[in-house]
């Protein structure tokens, strides 16, 4: 089976200054090590230092030599299947992880929405969350301040808002996360497979308002494994598999190779 | 910079409000238990042992309300980063600011206490004189000091999951080689049976950081002195090495948390 890349220019449609990347990523990798035996004390380290045996462990490559750019006001939908390095990738944008090998340039303010409860505190009120969280993604006390009651608004939580967030349902959590994250001001949006949590109502709103963004210019990268939202969206998809690049172009072409990929893989299932 | 002011902010808020569930009664708790080991200490060592140390009460609080903020903030600070895996794992922060915010929140209780401390002075007939106003100065040096350690244990707790209950022995021994309940004159003409063990207590108890801390409170609240100069130098060295090695170890190890939180 050979995948060929699918790259084609996608400046031209949008207007926008070819020059200005908002992402530009080179060469990047990501080894997670996986321990098999990790002295996780100090009271095994000694003994296993003792016992002159060395931690057992594994490497795992969830990127390989990743390169790729995104413009300014891209929307760039992520695909692949589970454990393909999607969420790997976003979080080295982000900077929550550092890459072992390459480079991450990232420009402007980013916001991220990338996995339930980010940057919660689950013991306290869903109101003071907002101002936690939009602390975090890197708002004053008197923005946060101005931008609460929209905040509230968006996230349709109600008398919720004041009761620690603990009690609430996962949507819920969704819904406020996102209500913070797409209410700063930020130029870039990282989105990792949140949607799907939210009802069908709140998560129609939250596309709408990533149309807002698009429209205003903010470059956004969606992860998702509803491929009608990547096909609906964005104007570019790349498909990650085994933590490689290997098609980045038009969404209906990625999509295209992801279901080949996937059919491929059921179909040796059926064989085995 | 002023983002992470804020953040450092919403976390001390979160940190006491978590502890003190919002109400004044909780506020009074964290005060209640200082003022009952003042009872039960200066019960046994006045009353018990027989100590020489004229107000002994006022002597003992110097000393302990100190070693309580070290020793809460340690003990706050070292699981900080594994107990918040949705800060560490799921947005990008200065990951520094968790451990330190666990220490400021040791830090305002430990004002509170002061401010309590300076009323009940007088109570015991000892006026505070101009130089208790160095009061805040010192306890933020202090701050520096303990900050590192609060940076070296959280992150060593990332690696080595016991790093707690290691901590829970070590402020036990730390506490009684630290001049709280007794005088620092008394440990220098200490008669051990061996010569080279009284010598060797002496100079760990000598330049055991917290000492210095204790004396400078000392100093300036009961004697309305300076403390002598090796004591303010030694202060500030503790304050910076502590700071520098804990900032280094810290932001060596911190890259990784995500992976390994
Ligand atoms: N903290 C970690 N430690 C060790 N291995 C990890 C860690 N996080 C991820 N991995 C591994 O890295 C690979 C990529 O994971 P990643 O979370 O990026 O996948 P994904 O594409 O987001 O998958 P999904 O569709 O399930 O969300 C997987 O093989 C996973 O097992
Ligand atoms: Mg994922």
């Amino acid at each position: 089976m050979k995948i060929m890349p699918a790259i084609e220019d996608t400046s031209a449609k949008l207007g926008v200054d070819p020059t200005s990347n908002a992402i530009l990523i080179r060469g990047a990798s990501k080894k997670y090590r996986v321990y098999y035996e990790k002295s996780e004390n100090i009271k095994y380290l000694i003994i296993n230092l003792l016992k002159g045996k060395a931690d057992r462990h594994r490497d795992v490559w969830a990127l390989r030599d990743v390169s790729l750019s995104i413009r300014r006001g891209e929307t760039v939908g992520i695909i692949g299947e589970n454990g393909s390095g999607k969420s790997t990738l976003l979080k080295l944008l982000c900077k929550i992880l550092l890459p072992d090998t390459g480079t991450i340039d990232v420009r402007g303010r980013i916001a991220t929405l990338l996995e339930l409860g980010s940057g919660f505190s689950m013991e306290i009120s869903g109101r003071k969350n907002i101002f936690m969280n939009a602390s975090i993604l890197g708002l004053s006390r008197k923005e946060a301040r101005e931008r609460l009651g929209e905040i509230i608004d968006f996230s349709e939580l109600g008398d919720y808002i004041n009761a620690p967030i603990k009690t609430y349902s996962s949507g819920m959590l969704v819904r406020l996360g996102f209500a913070v994250a797409i209410n700063v001001e930020a130029d870039v949006f990282l989105i990792d497979e949140i949607l799907a949590v939210g009802d069908e109502r709140f998560q129609r709103k939250c596309l709408e308002r990533i149309r807002d963004m698009q429209r205003r210019q903010r470059t956004i990268v969606l992860v998702s494994h509803n491929v009608a939202t990547i096909e609906e969206f964005c104007s570019r998809a790349i498909l990650l598999h085994e933590g490689r690049i290997i098609a980045d172009g038009e969404p209906g072409r990625s999509i295209d190779e992801y279901r080949k990929l996937q059919a491929s893989r059921s179909g040796a299932q059926a064989d085995a | 910079m002023v983002a992470r002011r804020e953040i450092l902010f919403n976390l001390v808020v979160r940190d006491l409000e978590v502890k003190y569930k919002g109400s004044v009664i909780g506020i009074f708790w964290s005060l209640l238990s200082p003022f009952l080991m003042l009872i039960i200490y200066t019960l046994v060592f006045r009353y018990v042992i027989g100590t020489t140390v004229k107000n002994f009460p006022l002597f003992f609080m110097c000393g302990f309300l100190p070693w309580i903020f070290l020793s809460n903030s340690l003990m706050g600070a070292a699981p900080s980063i594994v107990n918040n895996p949705n800060l560490v794992r799921k947005v990008y922060m200065p990951r520094a600011i968790i451990p330190l915010s666990a220490m400021v929140a040791c830090l305002v209780e430990f004002f509170m206490t002061l401010v309590i401390l300076i009323l009940a002075l007088p109570c015991f007939g000892c006026w505070p004189g101009l130089w208790a106003l160095l009061l805040p100065a010192v306890a933020l040096i202090q701050a520096v000091f303990v900050g590192g350690l609060a940076l070296l244990f959280s992150a060593s707790t990332v690696h080595f999951r016991d790093v707690k209950h290691l901590l829970e022995v070590l402020l036990i021994v730390w506490f009684w080689l630290t001049p709280i309940v007794y005088q620092l004159s008394r440990v220098m003409s200490l008669e051990l049976p061996s010569v080279l063990l009284s010598k060797l207590v002496a100079i760990v108890i000598r330049f055991n950081p917290m000492t210095a801390y204790v004396s400078f409170y000392r100093a300036i609240l009961l004697d309305n002195t300076l403390p002598p100069p090796l004591t303010i130098a030694l202060v500030l060295i503790y304050a910076l090495g502590s700071a520098s090695i804990g900032w280094m170890l810290f932001s060596r190890s911190s890259p990784r948390f995500a992976e390994v939180v």
